[in-house]
């Protein structure tokens, strides 16, 4: 599908763009549209980043603009802290102390070297290397770097900032934490089913997490993979211990429902 | 003016509901069906299909403490036609109960209530069973707020909450203030909101913070608003939220004369003060304002099988119209619609002192 857009960017001015949306893209975009009535489209301008929400017509209704760090810097001295990924995540992703200079790359699987993409990871920006982009996103000394996806639009970009900054308030050394981390990687992995749902899952990872009986009532309204990580909990230890039997798309579940499941009573912290 | 909006409400009634004039009656049948549903899986039909008496009954269910609830319930579903009794005895109607059951499947009011349907068939009958062996069962309960979460978001609440902004004034309340009383877990200010096209100032207002956090987390998406992209009623300008004294010792947290409206959607009957309630929704009231009331009503003060059910899951009881007419009076408030046995719009008078 092609579309034209007339857009307005805060740093070039008014700009006409042409886009191709083909495949998976286009399905995504579609699928967007459907959901919230606008769906994003993106252009590089250089040095920053052009975000269009257009309409079902094909009209601008928001821009946003970001900056793009293209320059490679200097390596420093970083030191990696060995780790084991605890679940099977596709998105590559680094977690990092910016005060330690410490990183864990158990998730990182590109040939683009961490230590390439770190010295950028001072503040939270968009870091374009290797023709690949690069978000990084900054709480307190932590940093979680992630290699965009095919789809990614800025909200979910603001979406894992304000996931990392929940994660931080529980834990300010994501570094040396490979649970926090699993729960990170599993929700990048499904990035569309986050919501601002999920501060307290963080706080909650080392507490007993019990499931009481109006989850009876309420499975009936959840995806099943939910269903049945809930039906789980009330035989592990910790809340942590239950997401480490769970596959990525049930951790997503759960960070994505856990505020409402918490508020109407379903689960319960102890 | 008046006649034409309920002419307008009734006419959206029929083509959703399909019975205008049985919707009170409907409501009654209903939770006649949760409670045999409840009955059912306590085993207590089984027991009913010969005479028994209420002692017989209470040692089925065995240690209960709550005799007069137990009546109470035992009386409610007789006058639904559930139960015969006749010198002191109870026998199941299976007419009724075999009635009941198939409008489940295939009356579009039954099916708007599925969830409480749904939450007798999973706890609800063990709730019945500790509130008449004396618990004290709370509204709020993690099993009652799943139960009202999901019961919340059905088309048949959405239907009714249109009427009740029909007959409080129609698309006339763009632009003006109005307290969402009992916003509930959110579905409720997102069908005002998108009923008014997200032109008015909204405070919606609930007694739990668990509800109102859930409320305010609650995502504003779809064709319908005005956004770029979804975002949480919190952070929607024009919505703002309170949270409310449960036991109404303390006034509600707004000045007084401060909104244009009151919108009150199946809360009243919840509260054990129902005169508190409606005594601060006539003091934030400004001259001239209104007071929308959707509470089920009965016509005496015969007990039902709504006030049985509210009472097990830990609300009052409902009322009578008469009863809710005399709340807004004491209130100072003016009854000008009473619809349907369970909406009732009142306004503050342009002279009150109150």
């Amino acid at each position: 599908m092609k579309l034209k857009v007339k857009a307005s960017c805060n740093v070039c001015g008014d700009v006409y763009h042409e886009v191709d949306l083909k495949g998976e893209r286009l399905s995504w975009f579609n699928d967007q549209l459907k959901k919230s009535g606008v769906a994003p489209v993106s252009w590089d301008h250089g040095d920053h980043i052009l975000v269009v929400y257009v309409d079902k017509r094909g009209s601008a209704r928001a821009s946003y603009t970001y900056p793009v760090v293209k320059t490679r810097l200097a390596k420093q001295n970083w030191r990696r802290v060995k780790a084991k990924a605890l679940v099977d995540s596709n998105v590559n992703m680094l977690f990092a102390n910016w005060n330690n200079k410490l990183y864990c790359d158990s998730y990182w699987r590109l040939a683009t070297e961490p230590e390439e993409v770190l010295p950028h990871a001072d503040t939270a920006r968009i870091a374009s290397l290797d023709g690949r982009e690069f978000w990084i996103l900054s709480s307190g000394a932590n940093r979680m770097i992630i290699a965009r996806m095919l789809g990614w639009h800025r909200d979910f970009f603001q979406a894992m900032q304000e996931l990392l900054t929940q994660a931080t308030l529980a834990e300010p050394d994501i570094v040396g934490n490979p649970v926090v981390q699993a729960v990170l990687a599993s929700i990048a992995s499904t990035p569309f089913f986050y919501t601002s749902n999920s501060a307290s899952v963080f706080s909650d990872l080392n507490k007993r997490v019990k499931a009481t009986r109006a989850a009876l009532l309420a499975k009936h309204s959840l995806n099943g993979e939910l269903a049945l990580l809930i039906d789980s909990l009330n035989s592990h230890d910790t809340l942590k211990d239950a997401l480490l039997s769970a596959t990525p798309r049930q951790i997503s579940l759960l960070v994505k429902y856990y505020r409402t499941l918490k508020n109407t009573g379903v689960l319960k912290a102890v | 003016m008046l006649m034409v909006r309920k002419f307008r409400c009734a006419m959206k009634l029929l083509r959703n509901v399909n019975s205008l004039l049985s919707v009170s009656r409907l409501g009654r049948m209903v939770n006649a069906l949760a409670l045999v549903i409840g009955l059912d899986k306590l085993g207590l039909l089984a027991l009913l299909e010969s005479p028994r008496s209420i002692e017989e009954i209470a040692a089925f269910i065995g240690d209960v403490k709550r005799q007069a609830f137990l009546e109470e319930l035992l009386k409610a579903l007789v006058n639904e036609g559930v139960l015969d009794g006749s010198n002191g005895l109870f026998r199941v109607n299976k007419a009724t109960v075999k009635k009941l059951y198939s409008m489940r499947g295939s009356h579009p009011f039954f099916k708007g209530a599925e969830y409480l349907l749904a939450g007798f068939e999973e706890f609800m009958y063990e709730i019945l069973v500790e509130v008449l062996r004396g618990a004290s069962f709370d509204f709020v309960s993690p099993e009652v707020a799943t139960l009202f979460y999901l019961q919340n978001s059905s088309p048949a609440y959405k239907i009714g909450r249109e009427i009740l902004l029909e007959l409080g004034g129609g698309k006339n309340l763009k632009g003006k203030c109005i307290l969402d009383l009992g916003c509930g877990f959110g579905v409720e200010p997102l069908t005002i909101l998108e009923y008014l096209d997200f032109d008015c100032h909204l405070i919606c207002a609930d007694f739990f913070s668990n509800v109102v956090d859930e409320c305010m987390h609650t995502m504003v998406e779809g064709e319908s608003t005005p956004l770029p992209a979804p975002k949480p009623l919190k952070d929607l300008d024009n919505v703002e939220f309170v949270v409310l004294d449960p036991s109404m010792n303390t006034p509600f947290p707004l000045p007084d004369e401060s909104v244009d409206s009151v919108f009150s959607f199946q809360l009243l009957h919840w509260s054990s003060y129902p005169q508190r309630i409606i005594n601060e929704c006539a003091r934030v009231l400004r001259k001239g304002g209104t007071l929308m009331i959707a509470t089920p009503l009965k016509d005496d003060n015969e007990t039902t099988t709504i006030d049985v059910v509210v009472k097990a899951s830990g609300g009052n009881r409902i009322y009578t119209e008469s009863e809710l007419s005399a709340f807004m009076e004491e209130a100072g408030l003016e009854v000008y619609c009473s619809f349907l046995s369970n909406f009732m719009v009142a306004r503050k008078p342009n002279n009150s002192r109150k």
